[in-house]
């Protein structure tokens, strides 16, 4: 590769999963991720020496939440040029998206990582340990995509998982979602119907009509006691209430074969009713 | 100077507004125009300002075609007062006169010393010098007409049109502004037309009245021809008696 | 004697306001979250200098244009509707403009092509200028309360197209919908700063070119008409070049509210003359408000920003209740 001839160091140009081309300094020493995913990312490919920053939600692993912060659902953009990084990486939250222009006038690169669907977690991997010159890459995205594979189940009577994002009213993972691959992955079925994809709303008349064996929900952000007040407007249904480990569960990145692994082991303890 | 040959003119189509009107001025004249409600006078104005088009028949001042005059050329000829201007944010009383001067400016142009001596002197005229600095919405209705029309005085128009310029006033400010209609006649030599509902007052101050009845001129007379109880009965529906007192006659209505 | 005294006013009245830009950029450019002040732009910190120059100084020039745009737009809107309580934001001009982009985000043009986000956003614009003007309309001009009911009615509308459509578009949630809805200037960039700049530019020629004729239309546009005004051109004129500066403003920024209604009433209340008075002061005075609005959003509780939309209704709701009360 023939490198640039000029003052500032050379750069590359890449395409990332917005399709945008980004040009990202050859070498890399300084990063600021703006999703808890793409920390632990960035800690399970051995690279956390490189992070300089990262948004207030990244709390995994523990170290990281001595990182410098750069704010939550809107990070502030002067807080990351402070850190002066020489990469910027982010998922395809519309927030982060809406930030480029601005890092563009202080000529820093920002990097979007897609981490909607199961099979983009592993390749996610791999692309930012490219981006961040990480040897690690290729052995840990294929590591986890065998950890992954290990948790692929046949289930005889497939049980119907709901996956309640918030209560009231009910945000549930629809079709074409990491879960919904999850769920697939472990052999289950989810009760929301394909055609409704992402995360949508779910009437409780939706949830009567198609009444899920099993209803998860995130246990750190949704209470026990939400989760009961909305199946008191249902009570004939008599299915498995379960809460799950809400950061395995929501986050796409390098743990998530432990959330198929948690899955599983829900799965496993449920018998269908006769 | 100004002559309306078969002026036909309606609003979206409807019935007529103006029904073929055919009208000649002459310089120096006080003309009131009179009719009931609804017959047409405010749009006459309208069209003879250039306001309206006329969907037929012709407008000619000083023989020219008044569509093909210039808009701002035509405005420094002819000074136009709609009903009631009521300005939406207060705004001084020079600011109003001054603003009479718009015709004669440039587009990029301010007023100049000239302009404001011309508004002073219309204020003068006007007897409202001594407002020139204070704000619309504190004076009175008959204040506010001596503004506006120094406001048209300020243009100096050949042809000066005025709509209601008596109403809402009391009976001392009618009687003055009247005079005052006729002082501007006398001084300037511009043509004066007002349209009025004051039939004693247009008559005893104008030199010729018009009569309109459902878009047509019924009468175009001396005041004294219009003057007649047949005239108030069958053009404005109304039973009165003439008296004549001290060489003039008056219309009271019948009780 | 008097016209000139009152250039001389006029004049002094703009520099004062020139001053006061010019300190609240300064201010806006010296105070952030990071905490590198305007010192460092001298010294050799290469990301300080990056700071100043590549994040805070667009900002704080977006802000300023921002604010003249809108308040230009109010302006040319209240004089044009004869209406005090006009303003892109209370009319719907700006829900219209931001409904504009949003769609133009949902059917994925503007990851294809960024340039035609501002246009898309001009189009709204311009659309619910129409859509008010036909609401609102009467036999003799345009009643202020149909105009605000008119309003208020395409404000739900709008608000409903910019949440469906980035709900429906990929890759999107309702936060980004919530920052088209509330105005934020997180996202400012220099090609933010030069589509703005352009778009003031060009309106301020127009606006220039028709000030003398819509400084008449303070009477009526009879009155205006019989003053020697093209009534229906400088009409149409002044009509797209307000939906222009609502269009270019929302486009970079969201909808920012109030401020088309709050400026010119200030500047009225400091200086009652005609719009030819009224055109550069109400621009400086927004650019003033605007830019020092935003200091205080990103200064008062940082790293956190509250968003600028949100700062200008709560200074433009209990003046707009006072005018509406006074209107009616």
């Amino acid at each position: 590769m023939a490198a640039v001839a000029c003052g500032a160091p050379s750069h590359v140009g890449v395409i990332d999963d917005l399709g945008r081309r980004v040009e990202v300094p050859s070498r890399i020493h300084r990063v600021v991720t703006l999703a808890p995913n793409l920390t632990e990312m960035v800690y399970a490919l051995g690279g956390q020496k490189l992070l300089v920053g990262t948004d207030d939600f990244s709390d995994f692993p523990p170290e990281a939440k001595r990182l410098r912060k750069v704010g939550g659902m809107q990070p502030n953009v002067e807080l990351i040029a402070a850190l002066s990084p020489d990469v910027v990486l982010a998922t395809t939250n519309g927030n982060h998206a809406s930030l480029a222009p601005s890092l563009a006038s202080a000529h820093i690169a920002m990097f979007v990582v897609a981490g909607e669907r199961l099979e983009q977690i592993p390749s996610g991997l791999r692309k930012v340990a490219d981006i961040l010159k990480l040897t690690s890459g290729e052995e840990a995205s294929s590591a986890l995509r065998r950890a992954i594979e290990r948790q692929r189940r046949h289930r005889i009577h497939p049980p119907s998982v709901l996956f309640a994002v918030w209560a009231s009213p009910m945000y549930v993972a629809g079709g074409e979602t990491f879960i919904d691959d999850l769920i697939a992955l472990t052999g289950a079925k989810n009760a929301v119907p394909p055609t409704m994809h992402g995360w949508p709303a779910f009437s409780l008349e939706s949830f009567a009509a198609s009444p899920p064996d099993i209803l998860l929900y995130p246990g750190a952000s949704v209470s026990r006691k939400q989760i009961d007040a909305v199946l008191e407007r249902v009570p004939h249904w008599k299915g498995t209430v379960a809460a799950v480990d809400e950061n395995r569960f929501t986050r796409p990145g390098p743990r998530v074969a432990q959330a198929a692994a948690d899955l599983n082991a829900i799965l496993d303890r449920w018998k269908p009713t006769p | 100077m100004l002559q309306l040959d078969r002026i036909s003119f309606s609003y979206g189509g409807g019935t007529l507004a103006i029904d073929g009107v055919t009208l000649r001025f002459e310089p120096g004249e006080l003309v009131a125009l009179t009719g009931p409600n609804g017959s047409g006078k405010s749009t006459l104005l309208k069209c003879a300002a250039r306001v309206l088009v006329p969907q037929s028949g012709s407008i000619r001042l000083d023989d020219q075609e008044s569509r093909q005059w210039l808009p701002k050329a035509y405005a420094r000829a002819v000074g136009y007062l709609p009903q009631n201007p009521e300005p939406v944010v207060p705004i001084r009383a020079i600011d109003v006169v001054v603003s009479g001067r718009a015709p004669w400016l440039g587009r990029f142009s301010w007023e100049s010393a000239r302009d404001y001596e011309e508004a002073e002197r219309a204020l003068r005229l006007c007897d409202a010098a001594h407002l020139a600095e204070r704000y619309l919405d504190e004076m009175s209705g008959g204040e506010r007409k001596r503004i506006f029309l120094a406001r048209v005085l300020a243009g100096e128009p050949r042809l000066i049109l005025l709509d209601e310029p008596l109403t809402a006033l009391d009976v001392a400010h009618v009687q003055q502004l009247a005079a005052l209609l006729r002082q501007v006649v006398e001084r300037t030599t511009a043509t004066v037309i007002f349209s009025s509902h004051e039939l004693n007052w247009s008559a005893a101050y104008a030199d010729r009245m018009l009569v309109m009845n459902r878009g047509r001129v019924v009468m175009d007379g001396r005041p004294r021809e219009v003057m007649t109880p047949e005239v108030m009965r069958d053009a404005f529906g109304f039973d009165a008696e003439a008296v004549t007192t001290a060489g003039r006659t008056w219309i009271v209505p019948r009780v | 004697m008097n016209s000139a005294s009152d250039l001389r006013r006029l004049l002094f009245l703009i520099a004062l306001l020139l001053a006061i830009v010019a300190t609240a950029i300064l201010v806006g450019v010296t105070f952030g979250a990071s905490g590198a002040g305007l010192r460092t732009l001298f010294g050799s910190d290469p990301t300080a200098r990056r700071i100043v120059m590549g994040i805070r100084l667009p900002r704080v020039l977006l802000a300023a244009l921002e604010g003249a745009a809108l308040a230009v737009a109010g302006l040319t809107f209240q004089t044009l509707l004869r209406n005090p309580l006009a303003d892109p934001f209370i009319l719907g001009v700006s829900g219209g403009a931001a409904s504009g982009a949003a769609v133009g985000i949902a059917l994925g043009i503007a990851r294809r092509h960024p340039a035609a986000i501002p246009l898309l956003s001009f189009a709204g614009a311009c659309g619910a200028t129409a859509a008010v003007f036909l609401l609102a309309r009467r036999r003799r001009g345009v009643d202020p309360i149909r105009l605000i009911l008119s309003g208020l009615v395409l404000n739900s509308f709008f608000s409903a197209i910019i949440l469906v459509s980035l709900s429906l578009s990929p890759n999107s949630d309702l936060t980004v919908a919530f920052r088209w809805m509330i105005g934020n200037l997180a996202g400012a960039s220099w090609n933010d700063v030069i589509v703005l700049a352009v778009s003031l530019a060009v309106a301020l020629v127009v606006l220039v070119w028709i000030a003398n004729d819509l400084r008449l239309f303070s009477f009526g546009e009879e009155d205006a008409s019989g003053r020697g005004v093209a009534v229906e051109r400088v009409k149409l004129a002044g009509y797209a070049t307000a939906s222009l500066l609502t269009g270019a403003a929302v486009a970079v920024s969201g909808i920012i509210g109030f401020v088309g209604l709050l400026v010119p009433h200030l500047v009225r209340m400091a200086w009652r003359r005609d719009y030819r008075h009224l055109l550069p002061l109400s621009a400086l005075a927004g650019a003033a408000l605007v830019v020092t609005s935003d200091v205080v959003s990103r200064t008062i509780a940082p790293p956190l920003e509250l968003p600028i939309g949100a700062l200008t209704a709560f200074l433009g709701v209990p003046f707009f209740l006072l005018l509406l009360r006074r209107e009616t």
